[in-house]
């Protein structure tokens, strides 16, 4: 059930590419403000997941309910406004558009929300100010380090006050001082009264979140714990 | 900003994506309603107006709204093209060298054409021949030529009469057809190369510089002419059957006129014994395409005799119009093919390497129509800066080969013409193809599965 603070209901998703079940019977409910990890071996089922709860995939049966709204009975054009006004996204690596500055890519979700320009500028200039990138503002995509382009990303992903931020890996190809820089920026997220949904391989990135799910093929692993997580860690290691 | 939290006396609120509402004065004067792609079951629009303030401040927001996404669209296509140049350039040049050398041959073969009308019809047999329907003269040619002169639509009927001979100059004879012409008719069968135009005289003649090339004659020389005037009925039969004259060469004419020679009318006719004989009476009209239209009328008019269009009458010059105009429609289609094939597949092959970004702008809240709208504006701001590069080149060649004809021979020059609405047709057409070539591009760029693009699937 939706409680007057959900942000997300998932209600026994589940999502089949060619009759494999990719994900299987979810369900799942994050609040406001919390933040939560999803950790999981690879090909579990993780990415496929955060991109249905983002609206970029629809579920082959199941329900979803996000910010009180079923996508699957919005058109492409309203989940299109759904995705750029109440989620964010930071993804693990190419998060950026190569040709335009670090700040135009943060500004071009508020341009097009909003249609202004020049205001869009001054919010993502204050959004690298906050994460220690006002000097890389004019710098183009292309042109940034990993742990650079990572935290552009974040502060792209919260320059239309998202309701919440899907992180897919945000530090997978980091190092680990970029990692702590990239956490520190997601952790921003929370304060923002967003909630805030990683998918990770790392159990440190994992332990800095409320809450901690694992999911082991296609399905949320019950109860998981730290040490549960720090399992699929390992399992993750080696496979890597 | 949703219609609930709007409080009344707000200043105008503009949300696009999410419930646009304004304020179109105080009291009740609200308008509100969803922008596109509103949750479906919900009330598609909520709409309460008093006045007509409302609809301007709603047309107004969709305009904004729109300008909007355009501005955006548009400030990511020409980023997405600097950020590879080569392809830019070479999609850009492709757009250039089609129009830049598309148009020049067009209009080169446009000139080509219209000499070729000009010289054959206006400065040759007109665009519709009226002969005898039986013998081989015209009696009361001018009577005829002033009927016909009142048919509408003809700018000038003038007779021709035509007679063979020979002419000897420098010691050499060359048979020749004679023409007795109207010298001051508007229109004759011949255009002056060299010298002077036909005056009303017996002493003088015009001589076709092929004729005068092989003879070694030139204006101002004296040749000696023998008509055979017995080809026509004649009430004194004393000479033999032919005359001998003494002429002044008086002009050299060229083109389809070179192997003749042209007299006055009046002359000719007078020494066959009939002042007024024709062989045929050539009809000038202002569209030469429109010439079969007049037959019917100039018949009418010329009870009895044979009248022809152009068309018919000289099949020669008919098929070498109609290749001309089919090698310009060739030309033509050739000029769309090399600016729609590179394009379309420049453009796929960007809007391929370009897969992820349109992921993330999908993830970022991007419209299919937004991407639609970006890569088609691509294929806009390529054709357009490709039709300017293109129109300059086209208009220097044309300017060049104006003052540099490919084909000079004697009066028959092709010069290239160029009409501003000649380019804009081109350039709009070369613009259009750009367009659509960049349709099918900018259509898959918006189908493409932002889920399976960012998983790196597809």
């Amino acid at each position: 059930m939706s409680g007057s603070s959900s942000v997300l209901v998932a209600s026994d998703l589940v999502r089949r590419y060619d009759q494999r079940i990719v994900v299987d019977r979810v369900s799942l409910t994050i609040e406001s403000g919390e933040m939560v990890s999803l950790m999981g071996a690879s090909g579990c089922g993780k990415t496929t997941l955060l991109h249905i709860l983002g609206t970029l995939d629809r579920p082959d049966e199941g329900r979803l309910l996000l910010l009180g709204r079923d996508p699957a009975r919005l058109s492409d054009a309203a989940r299109a406004v759904m995705r750029r006004e109440e989620l964010g996204f930071v993804f693990q690596q190419s998060n950026l558009l190569p040709s335009l500055t670090a700040r135009e890519n943060v500004a071009l979700p508020a341009w097009r929300a909003t249609g202004q320009r020049r205001a869009s500028l001054d919010r993502a200039d204050a959004l690298l100010d906050r994460f220690g990138l006002a000097a890389r503002g004019d710098a183009p995509g292309r042109v940034l380090s990993l742990g650079e382009a990572q935290r552009v990303a974040v502060a792209r992903a919260l320059i239309n006050r998202p309701q919440m931020v899907l992180a897919d890996e945000p530090t997978g190809s980091l190092d680990s001082e970029a990692s702590l820089a990239v956490l520190d920026a997601m952790a921003e997220v929370c304060r923002t009264g967003a909630a805030l949904l990683i998918v990770t391989h790392d159990p440190n990135v994992a332990a800095r979140c409320a809450r901690r799910l694992v999911m082991r093929d296609g399905r949320l692993a019950p109860g998981a714990s730290l040490s549960a997580v720090e399992d699929v860690a390992t399992a993750h290691r080696t496979v890597v | 900003m949703r219609f609930e939290d709007f409080r009344d006396g707000e200043t105008l609120g503009v949300q696009p994506g999410r419930e646009l509402c304004a304020s179109a004065g105080p009291g009740r004067n609200f308008v509100v309603f969803p922008a596109a792609g509103a949750a479906r079951g919900t009330p598609r629009a909520v709409i309460e107006w008093t006045n007509p303030v409302g609809r301007w401040v709603e047309r107004e927001l969709l305009l904004r709204d729109l300008a909007m996404r355009i501005g955006v669209s548009f400030f990511l296509a020409s980023r997405a093209l600097r950020e590879s140049l080569l392809s830019t350039g070479l999609l850009i040049l492709a757009v250039a060298v089609a129009i830049g050398f598309e148009v020049p041959s067009a209009a080169n073969l446009q000139g080509y054409r219209g000499e070729l009308l000009a010289q054959s019809l206006d400065d040759g047999f007109g665009d519709v021949r009226v002969r005898p329907g039986r013998g081989v003269v015209l009696h009361d040619a001018e009577a005829l030529s002033a009927r016909l002169a009142k048919v509408p639509g003809v700018l000038e009927a003038t007779p021709v009469l035509a007679a063979p001979a020979s002419v000897r100059g420098h010691g050499h004879d060359t048979s020749v057809t004679l023409f007795g012409v109207d010298p001051l008719a508007l229109h004759h069968p011949y255009r002056v190369i060299a010298g002077q135009t036909l005056r009303e005289s017996r002493d003088e003649v015009l001589l076709g510089a092929s004729i005068a090339e092989r003879s070694g004659l030139t204006v101002g020389d004296q040749v000696e002419l023998r008509v055979l005037l017995s080809t026509y009925p004649r009430l004194v039969l004393d000479d033999g059957g032919y005359g001998v004259y003494t002429l002044t060469v008086r002009g050299l004419v060229g083109f389809g006129a070179s192997n003749g020679a042209f007299v006055s009318r009046s002359f000719l006719a007078g020494e066959m014994g009939d002042d007024d004989l024709a062989s045929a009476v050539l009809v000038h009209v202002r569209d030469h395409m429109a010439a079969p239209a007049i037959v019917p009328a100039v018949a009418a008019a010329a009870p009895g005799a044979q009248v022809r269009a152009w068309m018919d009458d000289s099949r020669y010059l008919h098929s070498s119009v109609r290749a001309v105009e089919t090698l310009a429609g060739a030309s033509w289609l050739m000029g769309v093919l090399a600016v729609g094939i590179p394009v379309l597949a420049l453009l796929y092959i960007s809007t391929l390497n370009r897969r992820r970004q349109i992921g993330l702008l999908t993830a970022m809240g991007f419209t299919r129509v937004d991407l639609f709208v970006t890569f088609l504006l691509q294929a806009l701001i390529l054709g357009a800066a490709g039709v300017a590069v293109g129109g300059l080149v086209a208009v220097a060649l044309v300017r060049y080969l104006i003052a540099h004809p490919i084909f000079d021979w004697q009066s028959f020059v092709v010069r290239p013409v160029l009409t501003v609405h000649d380019l804009v047709r081109t350039a709009v057409a070369i613009l259009g193809t750009v367009l659509i070539a960049g349709s099918y591009p900018a259509w898959r760029a918006a189908r493409l599965d932002p889920s399976r693009i960012l998983r790196g699937i597809e």
